[in-house]
């Protein structure tokens, strides 16, 4: 029930941004869908490994490659539908968690969610490049056969 | 048409790309296309997120720069996306200069959101992740109000042209502040979940995801500028709503 109510949210809230950062029409609810494909990939492959690391990471994989996906068939920068995919990722919980530990001087979950942060952080930095040099790469061999193919006609 | 006129247009088209949330390195493809397409024999555009610097080499060996220095940001998905489709229009059919400056002015000078209805989406919003992060709906509720007030806040102080670090210090404490009230009050049963509904608004995202791609695709420079200041405005945020519980709950 949680992971419903959480994957609803996640949907929600990434539809929000793409409001808010002024997007409209059908782009909007793309936009939300990314969100709430991101986390629900979080949530399953969390329940496969309980690595949170490479959990983290493989959702960005997913967000980033439908990102990627969407923007090539609608013909509009990758950015716009990345940062709302990937909304739900972000470690606000972790960062204020961190800083309420520190606050009650419990030094030990302190440093637990502090790294935790960090990780999450590295995670979606790792993901986002492993997936988009993948998306680059595909997009430069396939520039570079079609410039073959049009020099052999000519 | 005179690549001069060109460079002119092309460096105002990359710039507001820049500001609408684009990244460095569509930037620079951007207005190299454009003054490509119009028979620049050479040009080389380099481009950090606060500047913008382009030369270019006509077919008789004159050279022109210009320059531009961006100081504030405004992301726009809506303007990204139209700027694209005409930067695409123009490197297909070059179109006359006229034609050209009269899209972009309607770009440029298109609609955003009222601020009524920018207030009513960080509200959804805030109330989105306060539920995302396990609060119920009394939590979800008090996120909306504080969520729509904080946009209003943030709007009005604008005018005044804080700096932006201690902006984001001062909405982190506001948002701390009133939810903290708002749990002594009773209407919500924690302030946690609040807090983070908030944070969630505040953190900066874009900057971030923009950074990493910048770095990705080989601007180290303005990645790790990007990358730096999203983290410095991470920590201004928790530092607010830190100082926020420290003094009012008087935890020391």
């Amino acid at each position: 029930m949680q992971e419903i109510i959480q994957i609803a949210a996640s949907f929600i809230g990434s539809l929000g941004f793409a409001a808010l950062y002024n997007l409209h029409g059908k782009k909007l609810w793309i936009a939300g869908v990314g969100g709430m494909i991101c986390w629900g990939s979080y949530l399953g492959f969390l329940n496969l490994i309980q690595n949170g690391f490479i959990t983290n990471l493989l959702a960005t994989v997913v967000a980033t490659a439908y990102a990627e996906v969407m923007a090539r068939v609608q013909k509009t920068p990758v950015t716009v539908y990345l940062i709302s995919a990937i909304i739900p990722m972000v470690p606000g919980g972790t960062l204020y968690y961190t800083m309420n530990y520190a606050i009650a001087k419990e030094w030990d979950l302190f440093y637990r969610y502090g790294q935790k942060t960090l990780m999450i952080a590295a995670a979606m930095a790792g993901g986002i490049m492993i997936a988009s040099s993948l998306f680059q790469m595909y997009s430069q061999i396939r520039v570079y056969y079609k410039k073959r193919k049009s020099c052999q006609k000519t | 048409m005179e690549v001069k006129q060109v460079l002119v247009i092309a460096v105002e088209i990359g710039e507001c790309l820049l500001v609408s949330g684009g990244g460095v390195s569509r930037v620079e493809d951007t207005i190299g296309r454009i003054c490509k397409a119009y028979g620049a024999e050479e040009v080389d555009v380099f481009s950090i997120t606060s500047s913008i610097v382009a030369s270019v080499r006509d077919e008789n060996g004159e050279v022109y720069t210009r320059t531009k220095r961006i100081r504030s940001f405004h992301t726009d998905f809506a303007k990204l996306d139209q700027l694209n489709q005409l930067s695409r229009y123009i490197c297909q059919c070059q179109p006359e200069l006229k034609e050209i400056e009269e899209r972009f002015r309607q770009i440029r000078e298109g609609g955003g959101i009222a601020l009524w209805k920018q207030a009513l989406i960080s509200a959804m919003i805030a109330s989105a992740f306060a539920v995302f992060f396990g609060g119920g709906w009394r939590e979800a509720a008090v996120a909306f109000g504080i969520g729509g007030m904080i946009m209003a806040f943030r709007e009005f102080m604008k005018k005044f042209m804080v700096n932006r670090m201690f902006l984001d210090f001062l909405s982190a404490f506001f948002v701390a502040s009133a939810a903290y009230a708002m749990a002594r009050i009773g209407a919500a049963s924690d302030y946690g979940e609040v807090i983070i509904g908030n944070i969630m608004l505040l953190v900066p995202g874009v900057a971030f995801v923009n950074g990493l791609r910048d770095m990705i695709s080989g601007d180290t420079i303005s990645g790790i500028l990007t990358v730096c200041e999203s983290v410095i405005l991470a920590i201004f945020l928790a530092g607010g709503s830190f100082a926020a519980i420290v003094l009012w709950g008087g935890v020391v």
